[in-house]
């Protein structure tokens, strides 16, 4: 458990940081959220003592953090700092493997666990080990960074705005992919962002700072039910409830779709319908194709193939690790009132309905 | 950029070579100094060997910029420590005023402290060098971006660590840059030595200048040339080498 009490930065006279108190339990997902400037990074900073503080105390399991050597400490906190910081004359795979390293580990074993987390943080390893962070867009070089942080496996995590150059899908799927590797590995986090949605999509708890002094700590549902007067109200932003779908997973609101093969003739389409307002249909390895409705059958030949509306289930699909909210955008794009959910390699799994979505 | 690298090795064997030709073959000189000085009485400068007059010259530059590189890189690593960060201000202006001052000034003022002969021009020419090497070394450390100072120390390193595995290979190429400047600055330098009783290659251009003897200041004038160019080139793909396998 992480447990900052009463902790106080000045800077030169000015106060970053304002009789901070707040825990992290242990496997909590804590998100620190507030405008530029209000302190965020610099509790950070803190808490693995790159900076001391002006007054207050951090504990780690109940240990004061002075009472660490600092060095020792950082190495069992995995670091991703907000302007990334890759050593530029190391190459990917060496900045990866910089805390193994630290740590004595065995060559071998820092290769297999470098390749591991580039492959897991989607960059394949046989391109990226040996690029340098020139060479890498802002995007890649961030996700480096994230592989730096996690590379000795560290059971805290400090993690400064580490998916914000990155565009929004890359962001949505890495906030996907990281909200699942936290549900297997359960590690402390501390997570540091601007982006509300973000907060309110990984975090267990929320930490809302403004200008050094805590405002609100509290669960995403309870802040977003119960915002700690205007200002939360105003950071949250109008669309609460639509913020609150980014929470709910895909996978507990799948209905079974009915679905066709496209090799069906019409007329077992036909009797279909009469029993479902509309059909999903599928290919041989029950990879989405389209849907089929009423509309389709009128005036097509008896003995015709199945006349669908086409989808590409890259931009119409879900996965059932997707959130409430992407289906419902999912929707709004295509214009459907019924959102399929695939497997990875696209095959119908079951379908969201905008039904379910209103009354989540 | 490997091809320029390997173009470069073969500019430096051939200018070594023929630094060794010159340095050798006295006929080859009077030859050459004969045609353009045919009223000379003596064309070839013979007080000393030139190989005798190459080595002192060698030995003064090896010493004192060996010297000056040392002491200049551990001086701009240790204003840079957070302890050394007071004195970074008066080293600097130190630095920069040190190089405005004329280097016959420095073995003028060299002479009367420690006297004549190789070591006094040793110690003006270490002084002289250290300069270029500590300014280089602040300057290089200094350029470290503070992201990845910041990175570094969050993911443990020691500040030792820091150092030798991040602020050093970052700034490598300026500090290597600022012993390059110091020892070919110092090899012209060092030729100054001569008038102190030093020996180098510098005593044939006195003897000449002298004498009115153009044939022996061609010949002095030319093997440090060289030398200077030779040492330049080779720091230089040190530098350029280092940048290719680094990244
Ligand atoms: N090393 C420092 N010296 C002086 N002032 C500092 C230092 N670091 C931060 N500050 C000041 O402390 C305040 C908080 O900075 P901090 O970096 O923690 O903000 P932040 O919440 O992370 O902002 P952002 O969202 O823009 O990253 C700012 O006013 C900043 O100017
Ligand atoms: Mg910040």
């Amino acid at each position: 458990m992480i447990s900052l009490q009463q902790v106080t930065k000045v800077f030169a006279g000015r106060t970053a940081v304002d009789g901070l108190s707040f825990d992290v339990e242990d496997g909590e997902f804590c998100v620190i959220i507030g405008p530029s400037g209000c302190g965020k990074s610099t509790t950070l900073r803190m808490i693995n003592r790159l900076i001391p503080v002006s007054g207050g105390v951090i504990t780690i399991g109940g240990k004061d953090i002075t009472t660490y050597r600092a060095e020792e400490l950082r190495r069992q906190i995995g670091y991703a700092i907000q302007s990334v910081g890759l050593f530029p004359h190391m190459t990917v795979a060496q900045n990866v493997g910089v805390v193994p390293r630290l740590l004595g580990w065995h060559q071998t074993r820092i290769r297999d666990r470098t390749g591991h987390l580039l492959e897991m943080l989607n960059l394949d390893p046989g391109i990226y080990s040996a690029k340098y962070p020139r060479q890498l867009s802002g995007g890649e070089a961030q996700r480096v960074g994230v592989a730096r942080a996690l590379a000795a496996d560290p059971s805290i995590l400090l993690m400064d705005e580490p998916f914000g150059a990155i565009d929004p899908i890359t962001r949505e799927a890495l906030q996907t992919e990281f909200a699942r590797i936290q549900k297997e590995l359960r590690k402390t986090i501390v997570f540091v962002t601007h982006d509300i949605d973000e907060a309110i999509r990984l975090a267990t708890r929320i930490i809302i700072l403004r200008e050094g002094k805590l405002v609100q700590h509290d669960t995403p549902e309870n802040i977003m039910t119960n915002p700690a007067g205007r200002f939360v109200t105003e950071f949250i932003g109008t669309d609460r409830a639509l913020k609150r779908l980014s929470r709910l997973g895909a996978g507990d609101y799948m209905k079974k779709a009915p679905s066709i093969a496209d090799s069906e003739p019409l007329q077992s389409a036909a009797r279909f319908l009469l029993e479902h307002p509309y059909l999903w249909v599928v290919d041989r390895n029950g990879r989405v194709l389209g849907w089929l409705d009423k509309n389709d059958l009128e005036g097509a030949e008896p003995t015709a193939g199945l006349a669908m509306s086409c989808l590409d289930h890259r931009t119409a699909a879900v996965t059932t690790e997707s959130t409430l909210k992407e289906a419902l955008s999912r929707m709004v794009q295509q214009g459907i009132r019924s959102a399929p959910v695939v497997d990875r390699k696209g095959a119908l799994l079951g379908e969201i309905r905008m039904e379910d979505i209103l009354e989540a | 950029m490997a091809n320029g690298i390997n173009r470069q090795i073969w500019i430096v064997t051939a200018l070594i070579a023929v630094f060794i030709i010159l340095t050798l073959s006295t006929s080859l000189w009077s030859v050459a100094m004969m045609f353009f000085f045919p009223s000379l009485d003596q064309v070839i400068y013979d007080l000393a060997p030139f190989t005798q007059l190459v080595a002192e010259h060698g030995l003064l530059v090896l010493v004192s910029s060996g010297l000056a590189t040392i002491l200049g890189l551990v001086t701009g690593i240790a204003v840079t420590r957070r302890w050394g960060r007071d004195f970074l201000p008066a080293v600097n202006a130190l630095a920069s005023m040190g190089q405005t001052f004329p280097p016959v000034a420095v073995l003028a003022l060299a002479v009367p402290v420690v006297g004549f002969g190789f070591k006094p021009t040793i110690i003006a020419l270490f002084l002289y060098g250290l300069l270029p090497v500590v300014r280089n070394t602040i300057t290089g450390i200094d350029s470290v971006d503070s992201d990845v100072l910041e990175a570094a120390r969050g993911m443990g390193m020691t500040p030792v660590q820091v150092l030798g595995s991040v602020e050093i290979p970052l700034a490598l190429p300026v500090i290597l840059a600022g012993v390059r400047i110091s020892t070919v600055i110092n090899i012209g330098t060092a030729t100054l030595g001569a008038t102190i009783g030093a020996g180098g290659l510098g005593k044939p251009i006195i003897a000449g200048l002298i004498g009115e003897n153009p044939a022996f200041i061609i010949q002095g004038a030319a093997l440090v040339g060289l030398f200077a160019i030779i040492v330049d080139t080779a720091l230089g793909m040190i530098g350029k080498g280092r940048e290719v396998s680094g990244g």
